[in-house]
C-alpha cells in the first residue's frame, strides 16, 4: 500500500474525486472513510462506507489490523462465494451519522490515507483507504 | 460465564469474549496465529479479523451486533459509563 501522512488535517465529507491522467485517462477515486477512536489502553476503527472494523493496541495497530483483515476478509469471501457482494455493505445509520457529525464539529484529524488500487480486486469499489481520529466524544 | 478481567476502560480478554461467543452459536474459525479469527454472518458472509488481546469494547459490541445470533451477551456486557 503507497502511505501518505498528513497530520491535524479534516477529512472532507465527499468520498469521490474525479482523476485525470496526462494521457487523458479519466477515472473517479473512491475513499473508504475509516473512523479511529481510542478508548483508554485499546482502540478501536469502524468503516463508514463499508461496515467493516477493527480493534487494535495503538493507533499504528488498529490500522495495520483493519488493513490486513479487510484484505483477508475480501479474499475470504472471493474463495468462498466468488464475489464480495455480501460485504458491500455500509455501516449501520448511528455510525455514518457520528462521522458526520465529528467531522462538523472538526473533531475528526486525517491521520493517514492508503492506494488500495494495486492490492486488491477490481470489483472492490474503494481505491483509497482514509484512517481519521475522533478527538472528542460527539453527540448526535 | 467468566467476567472481564482486563483494563478500567471496559475491554474484554481475546479468550473471554472468542468463549462468549462461540457459547451463543455465533460461527467463529480460530486462525493459523493466535489473533487471528473467521467469523461468518447469517447471509453467509466472511469477516477475517486480527484481533488483539484485550479487545476494546467497541470491537466486541460490533462482533455481538454483526455476528452473534443473540444480539445481547451477558458476559459481553461492559456497563454504560457514569
Amino acid at each position: 500500500m503507497n502511505a501518505s501522512t498528513a497530520r491535524a488535517e479534516t477529512p472532507k465529507m465527499a468520498t469521490a474525486a474525479h482523476v485525470q491522467t496526462k494521457d487523458d485517462k479519466h477515472a473517479v477515486v473512491l475513499s473508504l472513510h475509516v473512523m479511529v477512536e481510542q478508548n483508554g489502553a485499546t482502540w478501536f476503527a469502524q468503516g463508514v462506507e463499508l461496515d467493516y472494523a477493527s480493534a487494535g493496541s495503538s493507533m499504528d495497530d488498529v490500522q495495520d489490523r483493519f488493513a490486513r483483515g479487510l484484505r483477508s476478509t475480501i479474499e475470504a469471501n472471493l474463495k468462498r462465494h466468488n464475489s464480495i457482494e455480501r460485504l458491500l455493505k455500509y455501516a449501520p445509520v448511528a455510525v455514518r451519522e457520528q462521522f458526520k457529525a465529528s467531522a462538523m464539529a472538526f473533531e475528526l484529524n486525517l491521520v493517514s490515507s492508503f492506494d488500495l488500487a494495486d492490492n486488491l480486486p477490481s470489483s472492490f469499489p474503494f481505491h483509497r483507504l482514509v484512517f481519521a481520529e475522533r478527538t472528542q466524544t460527539a453527540t448526535c | 460465564m467468566r467476567r472481564p478481567t482486563s483494563g478500567s476502560n471496559g475491554s474484554f480478554p481475546r479468550a473471554v469474549v472468542i468463549e462468549a461467543l462461540l457459547a451463543v452459536g455465533c460461527k467463529i474459525k480460530k486462525g493459523f496465529n493466535a489473533d487471528e479469527l473467521e467469523v461468518e454472518d447469517e447471509d453467509g458472509g466472511i469477516e477475517h479479523h486480527y484481533l488483539p488481546d484485550p479487545v476494546d469494547y467497541k470491537m466486541v459490541e460490533y462482533l455481538i451486533r454483526k455476528f452473534s445470533p443473540e444480539r445481547f451477551i451477558p458476559a459481553l456486557h461492559r456497563p454504560p459509563p457514569h
